[in-house]
């Protein structure tokens, strides 16, 4: 309840914030939507212990086929939920098919062969112009519509104007950011469910030791086989959600940058928490879209942030943060208890 | 017939790059157990090196300078960033050295400038040279030969000297070497700086031919990952093998079906996972973490 | 503002998304309290044609700086924001988002490439900003992928085919030919357009072998050329690509074998090939050594652009210059820079710059104006800098190679 309150304020306030700071709500948005590709990659990373190289593979997927609904299925009536849930899905089958193969492997053959798929759909990706207009990308689809209810919307509406000074103003706000701060709302929640489950538990388990787990009689391959595509879908839905957002997608969305961006903003944020991600998305793509503008060697700042944080905090900023927060807190029980026990005249 | 070939032949050349980039690479997992992302990092230090040394002094020093100045970099890597990070999990490895590549291939960028440079004339040796029913570049010829000497060096190190003993050794049983009073410490430096040296001296030799950018060693260095795993890791004679075998597959395969190229030998790499991780001549103990 | 199509049933909200733009303040309309007019300059400062941006750069600043000087534009500051679209279709479109919503750009230009130009178009279509593209050379740009905001003054594929087929056609019409072709909308635009030209009097295309944007070996293609011994090899690459293809095709002998065509060339690509662009044939929008003679415009901009750089403008810097120059005499006769004005204003301005008499063409917003066939001189006769790289076969004027209206897909839209 904590966290959906928090994250729903911090969503709702993000925007505003981030214009003080030279941001703008278009990039806002993409943040938004990029961080669920992120939670997705963390799943596998943190919680499962699995490094993929080839992420963009899900991310891409789910945004061809989500543009290709739009332009090949229903011109006529594009339909967003249609064409997120059929990219969503045709992520999900990916990850089920490149997972049934990979989760055998592990290390440094699991990044490869998850890299040498992600290869291979970015080359036929890039050669099947027919389909996907090659390196140019699929540009200028019908406007996804939101049927609800009664109601159809149009997620390019803007909020209605109100001026709030250095906050910028209302109406910099478009339904999409609203419609994507709910999307990852109910992906934080659901994260913060899974990993508490059962089956949250007994993929921790796997990754601290597998042979231990095997022998307790859980079927190591099945799990993570699940917990791929689990990753999957969420990355395609992210995908799905950015490539309908932007109104196209190329293949620099199944590139081995894309890729290593996901990597990038989950170390940095954190591995192995839950806003860890958002904050790690949210600060390099800020500081992608700011310093670029400023300073031309933008991503040599970004590499050595990466590698500090690797070396000097490798729980990320947000894990530090939590990891010397609770040990704050469980020092001020002890010293709480401490008291407690001197003033009672209690057990030492 | 002609086509086929001139096609053999330009497989042999980008193979043999490939066979060099790997060689370093397969060398070093084999003996620190360490996957270095940052490989391509040396073949594009060395070869902007080069450009500095060939642009004043000519190419024959660019391709004394690189190597050795690659080497130096990679000593110094050693030292003061990778130590704590050998035979630590290779998540990490992957991590920190990809962050490191980013780094230098960002600083390459800063300091040469992100367009392709194009090293100096080769005077003499851009001429072609008439093989038979056709003509091939001359230079193309000069430096598969070179990476072929080169190639038998290394080999010759490895078998013949007592630091290559040890490395050998220390692919197979790392505690038993060092127990047995073999100062696998200094032989690993070693190894590290010479698979650096031979990427460096490739990336200064490659250069004329292909010319260079920030991201061009990175660009060799993903398919690299790929003869090594084809090849095995931690096998000399694999990658060897692969590298000629991805090589001439890539080669081929351009000639055959174009937009093929580059989808078939990742294909391969996935083949060869699923189907014999340990590579071809790769020993299959090395799998398990 | 793209269409939107209304539900049958049902209420419709945002059905007045384009009214509510214009309500809650269209980015391009300057609100009173602006003091500057922000333009987005959004150029390839890495990747293969990054030689290309920064001469862009270089242009615009010189433009820029000479306006500002002068009192800038009706009395307002000109301010820039830069960004690097790394010729990816994505990034620059991103970078044009944030030039329009962070800085507040009224007016975005620059590009190397068709596939970035097209992103881009689509985007200040959507978002109600001017695009005046810069070095796209494509088609698309003003053919299936036109856009009421886009204004293309540089040539394109089928001006270029046209120019080169006119002038080598006695020659060679009848040969064999054996194409190289960057593998993208612009590659294949460009193949198309000459093929359609050539091949149906006479020449003899042997293959069309496409390769990768950034391809760094073409050994494989030029094996093959060589094999075939063609009477011409066309190479249609661009930027660092093109300097790679036709160094390494010097050292398999094609320069000395066949007639080596590249369809766009400029400055620095001439250079970074040397001798090798000896007496191969190209055209160019832009000659600055040609236009400086023919032109007092020209000769003025390439003095001052010399002057303050040291070296001569390519053609891609020439067509950024004049962009900005049009665009100011457009907002000064609107006295606005609401596209909404400007618009109707481009596509019936005229104007007499670096290259004589131009417009835009109305229907499709491409500019109309002179190609130049050009061929290598050898590297001695370059001068000491290698920038006066050639001579000038043949000068084309606009109309006499512009795609005819009946050819177009073009379909416009209204606002």
């Amino acid at each position: 309840m904590r966290v959906a309150l928090l994250t729903l304020i911090g969503l709702a306030l993000f925007p505003f914030f981030f214009h003080a700071i030279d941001g703008y709500a278009g990039l806002a948005t993409q943040i938004v939507i990029v961080s669920i590709a992120s939670i997705g990659f963390n799943f596998l990373l943190g919680y499962t212990g699995l490094l993929s190289y080839g992420h963009a593979m899900f991310y891409g997927s789910g945004g061809y086929v989500a543009a290709l609904m739009l332009i090949r299925v229903m011109p006529q009536h594009p339909n967003l939920w249609l064409a997120v849930i059929g990219g969503t899905l045709a992520a999900t089958a990916l990850a089920l098919l490149v997972g049934a193969l990979a989760v055998r492997l592990y290390g440094i053959y699991f990044a490869l062969l998850t890299l040498a798929f992600a290869q291979m759909i970015f080359f036929v990706v890039e050669q099947s112009q027919d389909w996907t207009n090659g390196d140019d990308g699929l540009q200028n689809f019908p406007t996804a519509l939101l049927p609800v209810g009664p109601y159809t919307i149009d997620l390019g509406t803007p909020l209605p104007a109100l001026a709030l000074g250095p906050f910028g103003n209302l109406s910099d706000i478009k339904l999409w950011y609203v419609f994507a701060a709910v999307a990852l709302l109910g992906v934080i929640l659901g994260m913060r469910a899974l990993t508490r489950s059962q089956f949250g538990e007994v993929l921790t388990a796997i990754r601290e030791n597998e042979e231990r787990s095997s022998l307790i009689g859980f079927n190591a391959a099945a799990y993570r086989l699940a917990a791929f595509a689990i990753s999957g879908a969420l990355t395609g839905l992210s995908g799905a959600l950015r490539a309908l957002y932007d109104g196209t997608v190329a293949v620099d969305a199944v590139g081995i940058d894309r890729s290593g961006s996901f990597v990038i903003y989950t170390i940095v944020g954190g591995v192995q928490t839950l806003f860890g991600p958002v904050i790690g998305t949210g600060l390099i793509m800020y500081l992608e879209a700011v310093l670029s503008a400023q300073i031309s060697y933008w991503r040599l700042i970004e590499g050595v942030i990466f590698v500090a944080v690797i070396i000097f905090l490798p729980a990320g900023i947000v894990g530090t943060l939590t990891r010397k927060a609770a040990e704050r807190a469980r020092q001020r029980r002890a010293l709480l208890a401490e008291s407690l026990r001197a003033r009672t005249g209690g057990p030492t | 017939m002609v086509a086929l070939t001139q096609a053999l032949l330009n497989g042999l050349v980008l193979g043999l790059i490939y066979v060099a980039i790997a060689v370093g690479l397969t060398i070093v997992f084999g003996t620190l157990r360490l996957v270095n992302f940052a490989h391509g990092a040396f073949y594009a230090i060395g070869a902007y090196i080069g450009l500095v040394v060939a642009q004043n002094w000519g190419l024959g020093p660019a391709l004394l300078a690189a190597p050795i100045g690659v080497a130096l970099f990679a000593v110094l890597l050693d030292r003061v960033l990778l130590r704590p990070f050998y035979g630590k999990d290779v998540t990490s490895q992957i991590l920190v050295t990809f962050g490191i590549a980013l780094i230098v291939e960002e600083t390459l960028r800063l300091i040469f400038g992100a367009t392709t440079q194009q090293y100096p004339a080769l005077a003499g040796l851009a001429t072609s040279v008439s093989l038979g029913p056709f003509v091939y570049p001359a230079y193309r010829l000069l430096f598969a030969a070179g990476v072929i000497v080169m190639l038998v060096l290394v080999w010759l190190f490895m078998e013949k000297t007592d630091y290559g003993l040890i490395v050998r050794a220390g692919v197979r049983d790392r505690t038993m070497v060092q127990l047995l009073g073999g100062n696998i410490r200094q032989a690993s430096t070693i190894v590290f700086a010479l698979g650096a040296a031979i990427a460096g001296l490739v990336g200064a030799a490659a250069s004329p031919i292909y010319s260079i950018a920030p991201g061009t060693g990175f660009a060799f260095l993903v398919p690299s990952f790929v003869v090594v795993v084809v090849g095995g890791l931690g096998s000399f004679w694999g990658a060897v093998l692969g590298g000629l075998l991805i090589g001439e597959l890539q080669s081929l395969t351009t000639l055959a079906f174009a937009p093929a190229a580059n989808v078939i030998i990742y294909l391969c790499m996935a083949l060869v996972l699923l189907l014999r991780p340990q590579g071809l001549l790769g020993e299959s103990e090395v799998i398990r973490q | 503002m793209t269409p939107v199509s209304t539900s049958s049933r049902g209420r419709f909200i945002g059905s007045a998304a384009a009214a509510s733009a214009v309500a809650f303040g269209s980015p391009a309309i300057l609100s009173a309290q602006s003091k500057e007019i922000v333009i987005g300059l959004n150029v390839p400062q890495s990747g293969p044609y990054s030689e290309q941006g920064k001469d862009q750069l270089r242009a615009y600043n010189l433009a820029i700086d000479e306006i500002n000087k002068s009192g800038g534009i009706m009395g307002l500051k000109v301010k820039t924001s830069v960004g690097d679209d790394q010729t990816t279709a994505g990034v620059a479109r991103d970078n044009a988002q944030r030039m329009i919503d962070r800085d507040g750009a009224v007016m975005i230009t620059g590009g190397s490439s068709t596939g970035t130009a097209v992103a881009v178009s689509a985007l200040c279509q959507q978002k109600g900003s001017l695009f005046m593209a810069t070095l796209t050379h494509g088609d698309e740009t003003t053919n299936q992928n036109c856009h009421k905001h886009t204004f293309r003054r540089y040539n394109d594929a089928y001006m270029s085919a046209q120019a080169l087929a006119r002038t080598l056609i006695s020659k060679y019409g009848t040969g064999t030919w054996f194409h190289i072709t960057a593998d993208y909308s612009w590659g294949w635009s460009v193949h198309d357009n000459l093929a359609a030209v050539v091949n149906p009097r006479g020449a003899k295309e042997i293959a069309n072998v496409k390769l990768k944007l950034g391809t760094t070996d073409f050994s494989s293609a030029l094996s093959q050329a060589q094999a075939a011994k063609p009477d011409v090899l066309v190479l249609t690459e661009f930027g660092a690509d093109m300097v790679n293809c036709l160094n390494q095709a010097a050292t398999f002998g094609l320069t000395k074998s066949c007639k080596i065509l590249v369809p766009l060339v400029d400055e620095y690509m001439a250079k970074g090939t040397k001798d090798n662009f000896t007496n191969v044939v190209s055209t160019a929008p832009f000659y600055w050594q040609y236009h400086q003679q023919h032109y007092t415009f020209a000769k003025k901009f390439v003095g001052a652009f010399y002057d303050r750089y040291k070296v001569y403008p390519s053609n891609g810097a020439e067509c950024a210059y004049v962009n900005i120059l049009v665009y100011k005499k457009a907002v000064e006769q609107a006295q606005s820079t609401d596209p909404a004005k400007l618009i109707p204003i481009l596509e019936n301005m005229q104007w007499n710059m670096t290259k004589g008499p131009e417009h835009f063409r109305k229907e499709d917003h491409q500019g109309v104006n002179s190609v130049l066939v050009l061929e290598g001189v050898p590297e001695a006769d370059r001068g000491a800098d290698g920038f006066a790289f050639a001579k000038v076969l043949e000068e084309h004027s606009g109309p006499n190679v512009i795609a005819p209206l009946n050819s177009l897909s073009c379909k416009m839209e209204t606002a």
